[in-house]
């Protein structure tokens, strides 16, 4: 498991809020990968794409029409944050692939501090958009009048586990992902030979992982822009 | 404290362990920060002008595309019109030029026919005096042979005015 430690860079290995350390210098790989892929890769502003264009802009219609088929036309003015969220989980996951990384949203303080963030936000902007119309949300006018309670009670504990789902199944995915490939190279360590096995397997669970990694970004994109539209529109 | 340590020391997992909390929030949020100013800032205007840039482009190439074909279908219907007066014009002209001839060729062939009638007529008419003038003279030389022949036979009994009715007499009956 120590390849999920969180290890200060300098000094005598004490870790203090501020000490920069590997947690930072994933982060910055993964800033520096969004400069690349963004910024760098669409400089020459080509009516026509080369490659690396193409997947900024392939990326950025794909999240853009994402927010407007999920959450609305109206929650384009969020687009920004949201392709900036995607952005940060898609690469953290993708270079925790590489080996000898270090995963950030393997962890639970990562993933829940963003689930959070999202959860916060929506339900100011709930309240903030429709006042107390926002508990609308937890009134199901659709039911019968008798059933509204009860069903006020289990909207309102679900809309509470929200963070919770949200960030431990983003975490907890990269954590198994990176945790069985750890458990496969260590009966290819023993096996000797028969080594062969495991590295199949191996190869297979990261190509598995490479799928993993983008599909857990577009997911936790995704319920953002769910948890999003039921602020804008808590209606139904 | 030691992270090295409390990990050595923890059987729980590292993503447990609290301590590290504020470090990876501390650095996430500097990140989250720096990816939106990156994200939002530059990429996003930028992609955006892109494509609707290109959108833009492509539906004026579209307008355009259109437009000329209109005006191609235009043309080519100016260009049927245009052919079908001129087929029209030529077949009236040709019509024209054939009833032109024809009456032409009805006029030449009017003409020669009245020359040869009048040519006709003319030489029959020639042909008519010649026979009368041959007439005569055969006339008097049948009447001229047949005094001879008379004197010689009965001497200053034949007139010449018996002569020539006999011969007159004669000449007819052998005509006729």
């Amino acid at each position: 498991m120590d390849q999920f430690l969180v290890t200060p860079l300098f000094g005598d290995g004490s870790l203090h809020w501020y000490s920069p350390s590997n947690v930072t210098v994933w982060m910055i790989l993964a800033w520096v990968a969004t400069v690349l892929l963004l910024v760098v890769g669409t400089r020459k502003r080509a009516n026509v794409p080369g490659r690396v264009q193409m997947m900024a802009e392939l990326l950025f219609q794909f999240v853009r029409n994402m927010v407007r088929d999920v959450a609305g036309p109206d929650a384009l003015r969020y687009f920004p944050l949201i392709m900036t969220a995607f952005m940060f989980v898609m690469f953290s996951n993708l270079l925790g692939l590489l080996p000898m990384s270090f995963t950030t949203t393997s962890h639970i303080a990562v993933t829940a501090s963003l689930a959070l963030t999202v959860f916060v936000s929506v339900t100011v902007l709930g309240f903030v958009k429709h006042g107390l119309g926002f508990l609308g949300l937890f009134w199901i006018s659709a039911a019968p009048l008798p059933l509204r309670p009860v069903l006020a009670v289990i909207e309102l504990m679900s809309y509470f586990v929200r963070p919770v789902s949200h960030s431990i199944r983003l975490a907890g995915n990269m954590m198994a992902g990176h945790a069985m490939i750890k458990v496969f190279a260590a009966f290819a360590g023993v096996l000797g030979v028969g080594a062969v096995l495991p590295i199949v397997a191996i190869a297979a669970v990261y190509a598995l992982e490479l799928l993993v990694a983008f599909i857990q970004a577009y997911v936790f994109t995704i319920l953002t822009c769910v948890y999003l539209r039921d602020a804008l529109h808590p209606q139904h | 404290m030691a992270v090295e340590d409390t990990a050595a020391q923890q059987p729980g997992i590292p993503q447990l362990d609290f301590s590290t909390f504020p470090n990876q929030i501390f650095w996430l949020v500097i990140f989250l920060v720096a990816i939106y100013l990156i994200v939002g800032r530059v990429a996003i205007p930028r992609i955006d002008g892109i494509v609707t840039q290109r959108d833009r482009r492509i539906r004026n190439d579209l307008n355009d595309a259109r437009n000329m074909n209109r005006s191609a279908d235009r043309i080519q219907s100016e260009i049927e019109t245009i052919l079908d007066d001129a087929r029209r014009e030529a077949s009236e002209t040709l019509a024209v030029a054939r009833a032109e001839i024809q009456e032409e060729q009805q006029q030449t062939l009017d003409a020669v026919n009245a020359r040869i009638k009048a040519d006709t007529a003319a030489a029959t008419e020639r042909i008519e005096e010649y026979r009368a003038q041959s007439r005569d003279v055969i006339e008097e030389v049948a009447a001229g042979a047949a005094l001879e022949i008379a004197e010689s036979f009965l001497p200053g009994r034949a007139t010449r005015e018996m002569v020539n009715s006999e011969t007159k007499v004669r000449l007819e009956e052998l005509e006729s």
